[in-house]
């Protein structure tokens, strides 16, 4: 390949991907990896599978919560409504106090 | 899903405002007794809180009982929910120091910057990749990566192929899945999750990275061995 930007080999490409898809690359080293990609199948591949992976992680399905958690919870809920926030349950107050 | 993640979340875009209006309203169904919407929530991030816990305490069944609690001290707190920050970023956090205090009574304390020096193994094997002494193309594909974007579109859609991302995730590291989990799946961006995790932006990146990293080496050897 020749100069002209095109001055990373693939194996830096990969290295770097995830701080491209990050956005944490300068302007710089963001312009020398498009160069690349523009130039390269593997390396374009190599972008194209990962943003792939990401989507299917991020659609990877609500699995199903066990019901001995839903009759805990669902009784913990009605509980709850009847009787507003238990004020005395323990450590509570410390972990919502910040928002 | 691909945006800088520089932005914190002090100054709210567009979309983040639309996403805390969503918040309150979920937050307002539930103060109003709506089970359905309480339930739904719980649908929504449940597991992630499991697996996340788990991390921590190293036990399924506590970290089971550590998302119940958290769900419990959501209730009970929700009044004091104010959008500041993302309802699932605040869940996550009960749910992390929960998790973490439960470790440290189970004197189980690992602390998660321990846990993130896993590993080094190479991301991609260094054998699809020409030598660094290669006359032409140093360090270039030997052995590129194949188009996904060639394959059948009901390849990628499979369920086996959801199964396949979710074993690959379940193989990870503790401290790269809780990343990815969270990254990926449960969409917290990176200021949010560094502050969760206690790591740094840095260590942040490097644990996502190698998470992605082996979640497509998976699904590239599942694909291939389809293929042969």
């Amino acid at each position: 390949m020749g100069r002209n930007g095109v001055d990373l080999s693939c194996d830096e490409v990969v290295r770097l991907v995830s701080d491209y898809l990050e956005g944490v690359l300068t302007h710089a080293e963001a312009a020398r990896f498009e160069a690349h990609i523009v130039m390269c199948d593997g390396c374009a591949a190599y972008l194209d599978q990962m943003r792939e992976t990401i989507r299917l992680v991020g659609e990877l399905p609500e699995t199903s919560v066990p019901d001995a958690t839903w009759n805990r919870l669902r009784s913990v809920f009605r509980d709850w409504k009847q009787s507003g926030p238990q004020q005395s349950s323990s450590s509570t107050l410390t972990d919502t106090a910040e928002s | 899903m691909t945006a800088p993640a520089v932005e914190g979340f002090a100054a709210p875009s567009a979309g983040a405002k639309e996403s805390v209006a969503r918040d309150m309203q979920v937050v307002a169904a539930i103060l109003d007794g709506d089970e359905a919407a309480f339930e739904a929530l719980v649908r929504c991030h449940h597991e992630s809180m499991v697996r996340i816990a788990v991390t921590f305490v190293r036990s399924r069944a506590v970290a089971e009982e550590v998302a119940q609690e958290t769900w419990i001290a959501t209730l009970n707190g929700l009044h004091k929910f104010q959008g500041r920050s993302p309802l699932r970023s605040w869940l996550f956090s009960i749910l992390t120091k929960r998790a973490i205090s439960r470790a440290i009574r189970e004197q189980r304390t690992v602390p998660f910057s321990a846990l993130s020096a896993d590993d080094d193994d190479p991301l991609v094997s260094p054998d699809r990749f020409l030598g660094s002494d290669h006359p032409l193309y140093p360090g270039h594909w030997a052995s590129p990566p194949r188009r996904w974007d060639e394959m059948p579109e009901a390849r990628l859609l499979a369920r086996e192929t959801r199964e396949r991302v979710l074993a690959a995730v379940d193989d990870l590291p503790p401290a790269q899945r809780a990343v990815i989990m969270l990254r990926d799946l449960q969409g917290l961006d990176a200021p949010e999750v560094c502050e969760l995790l206690k790591v740094s932006d840095g260590n942040q990146r490097v644990l996502l990275h190698r998470a992605r990293a082996k979640v497509r080496a998976a699904l590239e050897a599942y694909f291939d061995e389809e293929a042969a």
